[in-house]
């Protein structure tokens, strides 16, 4: 047996080294997750449970103040953007792998392939686009749509949103065995009528993709930096909320990290702790979910 | 059975995800023969092949108890190694896998190279050439070896598949139903191939056919539901088989 | 939107260094760079990490601990970037400051990666920081590929006589496509990532791009970080547009080799 043992013995260290670097990967996970929960719930107790409540507090004060305005802002962008998100996943997913026709199983083939390059472009690219498209459309109606605004936020979030449930809710249509598609279109009913059979035999997959949606939606940065803009006090529930900017928590991550102030900074990692507890939830949420397929 | 056995199976018990797929099993192998496990799909066949050259370790939740002997190494001891078993004996499987990113050559060349069976790239090339040759391949593919072993039609591949397993020179081939994916033609050249290899090792062969077993076997074990129930020469258990099931399963009223 | 400033100047933008709003002077050159390098980093780092996690998790690991390790690694994936960001400018920066760049520095090799600066904010920094933040989304990719590989393969190296490690190198060959693809798309992510690295990357315009210890730029932290006052000027907008267009442009060549060369999805 020439060389075994010199070949044993090299399986053996490089199973060892692969295994020492895996550790050395997921440390940072731990400590990320370690340090985020420890510093945020230090501040926390400092002003709770008011902290979830309050505004900003003055920089560089003693006052601790609140991430208020942030957790209603991102609830409220996350409400009005996940039915039209979801709505128009369904329908196209709906139509794509339900395709009767050479011409609808094309469209559905494009679009497929249209939001796989949308999943992997930078968020930022879209913020910028439609930042640069509500330029475009105030200067060729010389109208005046504010960019830095709810609706403009709400509208990266959908176009950012969408090809992720998509996907979702299509795997799930596409995994549906074929004697149950067959059964189902061999009842006679109408298209519609099918549409609606099928979604509820993928009822656990559509809260998944939902929750997924919502997970994107709330974890987004970068294209509402130009668009919602962000905003430190509550907003007003009145017919202009959509034009004006708003704040949510990812938002409020950035801005207060990078400021100098100390007790903002501190709300940096309030507002992280919260945001890492919410996105964890629904981690939790949709791998249950998936696992009950 | 006058020959020495090559491999003798002890009391072999196996139980995969707490359900016992092997109860018990005796067997011995001559050398240089065709032995052929026969049996129905579900009867543990596959297993018993898959316990004598330890692939069985790859699988999750498997018990095994008893013992296997190969060329008079005891293959469950714990101070064997089953990558040494796995050098005497080699094996071919259902589906032909060549390995679909490497090319012809460097399908056959694979485990000699790494087990380091040779000491030149010559002597690589000799062996790579002998391996393809008895298995009735070299002709066709002596112009291509630098081919994706994939362009091959299926029982080239399945040829390729035995030349690979040659160039281990084992003691011992498994064959797990070599050609249940190949069309007739290409399986009657692999079934003459059997035959020829006994010269120079012994093939432990599984099939659920029993006409294929008739055609290349020397003898013949008979399994069904976890434990051979007869075992004999070819001519023994297809003209006067003393158990009813085999006589059931040779005669085409059970499988 | 980026038509101005390229009527203006033409494509010099994106080779000139200077970045100097009150003259209307704009160039990009050292975003680009900064874009690329700090990428880079981070994908031969994600490479590593990423492959040995998924070997750990498919092949090394007992069943029990398999699907811990698999929790967490998906979990890592599902943090939001600005999260890593927040914890990559209060405690990576500064603990690479201390323990890497700082050593460095002190070999007197300062002139070659620069000096770091206040927090430790630098191309290096943002750099690994993208290589955690990548390496789990890389890895989940893998993971699959490895599973995918059919049990009649793994069976076949095994009774070749091959060892565990030589099977496992037969096995990353066989799904290399696959590990393309996982690395190409990581990649795009790392060339898009913007708030994380906007946090950790210093946001600073120097002659010194090259260098990676000094604080810099890359175009999507440019972008970021430049545009509350960019309507103040007359050509910034459109300048920080032609970066955008820039970083679209490298997304979709990126994007178009995944779809020739990846595995077919």
């Amino acid at each position: 047996m020439r060389g075994l043992g010199i070949r044993k013995l090299k399986s053996y260290l490089m199973i060892s080294l692969i295994t020492t670097v895996s550790v050395l990967a997921l440390i940072p996970i731990f400590h990320l997750i370690t340090s985020v929960t420890l510093k945020g719930v230090e501040v926390i107790s400092r002003n709770f449970p008011n902290i979830f409540f309050d505004v900003r507090p003055i920089p560089g004060s003693k006052e601790v103040g609140g991430i208020g305005p942030y957790i209603v802002g991102t609830l409220i962008i996350t409400s009005l953007s996940i039915p039209i998100t979801l709505t128009i996943s369904v329908l196209a997913s709906l139509y794509s792998s339900e395709a009767l026709s050479r011409f609808e199983r094309s469209i559905g083939k494009y679009t497929r392939l249209f939001t796989h390059m949308l999943i992997e472009f930078p968020t930022i690219i879209i913020g910028l686009t439609v930042y640069g498209l509500l330029t475009s459309i105030n200067n060729l109606f010389n109208i005046n749509i504010p960019r830095f605004s709810l609706l403009a936020g709400t509208l990266a979030l959908i176009i950012i949103v969408t090809p992720y449930v998509y996907s979702q809710v299509e795997d799930a249509l596409k995994s549906i065995p074929s004697h149950v598609r067959e059964a189902v279109y061999s009842l006679g009913v109408t298209r519609v009528k099918a549409a609606y059979i099928l979604l509820r035999y993928i009822k656990p997959a559509l809260y998944a993709s939902i929750t997924i949606g919502v997970f994107r939606t709330i974890s987004e940065t970068a294209a509402l930096l130009f668009t919602a803009f962000g905003s430190d006090h509550y907003p007003i529930l009145d017919s202009q909320i959509l034009f004006r900017p708003i704040g949510t928590l990812t938002l409020a991550i950035y801005n207060f990290a990078l400021s100098p102030y100390e007790n903002w900074i501190d709300l940096s990692w309030v507002a992280a702790f919260t945001l890492l507890v919410m996105s964890t939830t629904l981690f939790v949420i949709s791998k249950v979910l998936s696992r009950g397929r | 059975m006058s020959r020495d056995p090559i491999i003798i199976i002890n009391d072999l018990r196996v139980r995969i995800g707490g359900k016992e797929i092997l109860k018990g099993v005796n067997l011995k192998v001559p050398k240089n023969c065709v032995f052929t496990i026969m049996g129905p799909s579900g009867s543990g066949k596959s297993t018993l092949l898959r316990s004598i050259n330890r692939i069985l370790d790859l699988y999750d939740d498997v018990e095994v108890s008893g013992d296997v002997v190969v060329d008079g190494v005891s293959v469950y001891d714990p101070k064997t190694d089953p990558i040494y078993v796995r050098r005497l004996v080699g094996m071919v499987f259902q589906i032909p896998n060549p390995l679909p990113h490497l090319t012809i050559y460097e399908n056959v060349a694979l485990g000699p190279k790494i087990n380091r069976l040779v000491r030149s790239r010559r002597e690589l090339d000799e062996l790579v050439r002998w391996a393809l040759e008895k298995a009735y391949l070299w002709d066709e593919v002596k112009d291509r070896l630098h081919v994706p072993a994939v362009k091959l039609s299926g029982g080239q591949q399945q040829r390729l598949c035995i030349a690979r397993a040659l160039a281990m020179r084992p003691k011992v081939i498994l064959m797990d139903e070599p050609t249940s994916n190949l069309d007739p033609v290409a399986t009657s050249k692999i079934e003459e191939l059997i035959i020829e290899l006994k010269n120079y090792l012994t093939v432990v062969l599984v099939t659920h056919n029993p006409f294929q077993a008739s055609r290349v076997s020397d003898y013949v074990a008979f399994m069904y539901d976890g434990t051979i129930l007869e075992v004999g020469s070819v001519d023994e258990i297809f003209t006067k088989p003393k158990n009813k099931y085999t006589e059931m399963y040779v005669t085409g009223r059970m499988g | 939107m980026s038509i101005p400033i390229l009527m203006r100047d033409g494509f010099s933008i994106v080779l000139k260094t200077s970045w100097n709003p009150v003259k209307e002077d704009y160039g990009i050159l050292p975003a680009i760079v900064g874009t690329i390098i700090s990428a880079s980093i981070a994908l031969a780092l994600a490479l590593v990490l990423s492959v040995s996690t998924s070997v750990l998790i498919v092949e090394v690991l007992p069943r029990r601990l398999r699907s811990l390790a698999e929790v967490l690694v998906d979990l890592a994936a599902a943090i939001p970037s600005v999260i890593y960001g927040l914890w990559g400018l209060y405690i990576l920066s500064p603990f690479l400051k201390e323990f890497v760049m700082d050593r460095v520095v002190e070999l007197g090799l300062g002139g070659i990666f620069g000096y770091p600066r206040g927090l430790g904010t630098s191309i290096f920094s943002a750099s690994i920081l993208l290589s955690i933040m990548i390496t789990p989304f890389a890895a989940s990719i893998i993971r699959v590929g490895l599973r995918s590989i059919p049990i009649h393969i793994k069976e076949v190296l095994a009774s070749l006589a091959l060892t565990k490690w030589e099977v496992i190198v037969m096995e990353l060959k066989y799904i290399r496509r696959t590990i393309f693809t996982a690395l190409a798309v990581a990649y795009g992510r790392a060339v898009g990532e913007t708030a994380a690295v906007a946090m950790v990357v210093g946001n600073t315009l120097t002659t010194d791009f090259f260098k990676v210890f000094s604080p810099g730029y890359t175009i999507s932290s440019l972008i970021a970080d430049q545009y509350p006052n960019a309507e103040a000027y007359t050509y910034m907008v459109s300048a920080l547009f032609t970066a955008g267009l820039f970083l679209f442009m490298l997304s979709l060549v990126i994007n178009v080799l995944v779809m020739i060369y990846g595995e077919k999805r």
